[in-house]
């Protein structure tokens, strides 16, 4: 089988960035390039270049480490509901996507990217917040990564739709978010990441870890149903593949 | 009898442990603050779980770094610092455990203060709540893996809430699986993440989503009580 190619796309940022401090939504940069393409959510960081990942856990280093982003709140007076209301601005220094993409498709997309006059992510767009430039860029080939072959919990690392069949469910926390499509809004009831699951005995890990990495799922091309297998059972004999979190 | 005088005299040792932070006059030293070993594993607990999120270099003077309110300044007013020392040595000097901790609780004052001087934004304020839950549950024979986070939940002792404000109450309850909002994890990213329901939600998302990156306990209690005073 052939496997796609990974590109690893990491911004900077040259604003000051309003929105969620976990993570920017893959529908954001889809919106900010205009293009459709097939896009995890953005993970914030303080790495100022991305590194070629040499095994499963080097592969979810960036994406599983926390990145605080210091908050700077302040209240106003919202017009239009006519009360006080409070905001806030955060100052992110990296963010990196990864994109899903044939070989052949990666130069025209870092061309477009560097054609790009302006791009722009997360809210108060207008204000001139959110601007990011390209800073650096990574091919990676998944046929080189070695992937786990045991594995008991996966951790949602984006939101999910539906639960997949090779999970034990649970009454987990689920959580109301926008899509935003071009002038239409639309409320959607997802699992809400940085919660874990059970993987049910007898399936096969290493296809379940290169699911969680292509997402394979409705709605992957926005990032959702992203995540990352653990092996906590045999973490008790000192063995394990070394993710934390 | 004798046995509640014991526990009440343990437990202000607990709540009284960190004077010396504040520096009021007659404070013990750290090693003569508390002579249990439980009450010390209790201590070492609590300044595990806040001291790992954010360290810088070491500062003199003994204030929290905010980060609601960041540009507050309390380092160049000597008169404020004596006022404070005074007004906090005077909250201390309560002999009732009960009546110490709720006012511990209710204080504004103690959270004005860093737990440890390299990490200027961790609160004493929630070090001292925090030990104090973690030392009742330890001496009731619970471990960190037996304890779970509730919100709004019938506690047995006072001595096991650690947060308060108008709408909820958080307490250290052990083996609360079915009806807590989340297990304890040495990160409070990581109990937080895990919790069952929004305790916060609405149009402060975005606050709960910053509680999701904050990894020590106190400093994200003291954020939480912060954002709740500046809503006001």
């Amino acid at each position: 089988m052939k496997m796609p190619h990974i590109l690893g796309l990491l911004f900077k940022f040259e604003a000051e960035y309003t929105g969620s401090p976990l993570f920017i939504s893959g529908n954001a940069l889809r919106h900010a390039l205009s293009r459709q393409v097939n896009t995890s959510v953005g993970i914030f960081t303080k790495e100022a270049s991305l590194k070629m990942p040499h095994s499963y856990s080097d592969f979810f280093s960036i994406r599983t480490t926390k990145c605080f982003l210091r908050p700077f709140y302040e209240r106003w007076w919202n017009k239009v509901r006519h009360r006080v209301a409070v905001r806030c601005f955060f100052t992110p220094r990296f963010v990196t996507f990864d994109l899903i993409t044939h070989l052949d498709d990666i130069p025209d997309i870092i061309e477009h990217i560097q054609n790009c006059e302006l791009i722009q992510l997360g809210g108060h767009r207008n204000w001139g917040f959110g601007i990011v430039a390209l800073q650096d860029y990574l091919e990676i080939d998944l046929s080189s990564l070695k992937f786990p072959e045991k594995a008991s919990h996966l951790t949602l690392l984006s939101p999910m739709l539906f639960f997949p069949s090779f999970i034990e469910r649970y009454n987990c926390r689920h959580k109301l978010v926008k899509i935003w499509n071009h002038n239409h809004v639309n409320p959607v009831n997802i699992i809400a990441p940085g919660q874990f699951f059970r993987i049910k005995p007898g399936k096969n890990i290493q296809q379940i870890a290169l699911r969680g990495i292509l997402r394979k799922t409705l709605f992957g091309q926005f990032g959702f149903g992203e995540f990352v297998v653990h092996d906590w059972t045999s973490n008790k004999n000192g063995e394990g593949n070394g993710i934390r979190s | 009898m004798v046995r509640e005088m014991e526990f009440e005299a343990e437990m202000l040792a607990i709540l009284r442990h960190d004077l010396h932070k504040i520096r009021t006059k007659g404070a013990l030293k750290h090693k003569a603050a508390l002579q249990d070993e439980l009450a010390r594993r209790a201590d070492g607990t609590a300044a595990w779980m806040s001291r790992n999120f954010l360290r810088e270099k070491f500062r003199r003077h003994l204030y929290r770094t905010s980060l609601i309110f960041p540009m507050r300044n309390l380092t160049n007013s000597r008169t404020l610092a004596n006022l404070h020392r005074v007004e906090a040595a005077s909250l201390f000097q309560e002999t009732d455990p009960f009546k110490l901790h709720a006012a511990i609780l209710r204080s504004k004052l103690l959270n004005l203060y860093a737990e440890a001087r390299r990490f200027p934004y961790t609160s004493l304020k929630y070090h001292i709540l925090l030990t104090c839950a973690l030392y009742y549950n330890f001496k009731s024979g619970f471990g960190l893996k037996d304890l779970y986070l509730c919100e709004n939940h019938p506690s047995e002792s006072p001595f096991q809430v650690i947060y308060r404000d108008a709408k909820r109450e958080w307490a250290l309850l052990p083996q609360c699986q079915s009806e807590g909002l989340s297990k304890l994890y040495p990160k409070f990213y990581m109990t937080w993440e895990r919790r069952k329901y929004q305790s916060i939600g609405g149009e402060h998302q975005t606050f709960a989503e910053l509680l999701c990156t904050i990894g020590s306990w106190t400093v994200a209690l003291a954020t939480l009580e912060e954002f709740v005073a500046f809503l006001a």
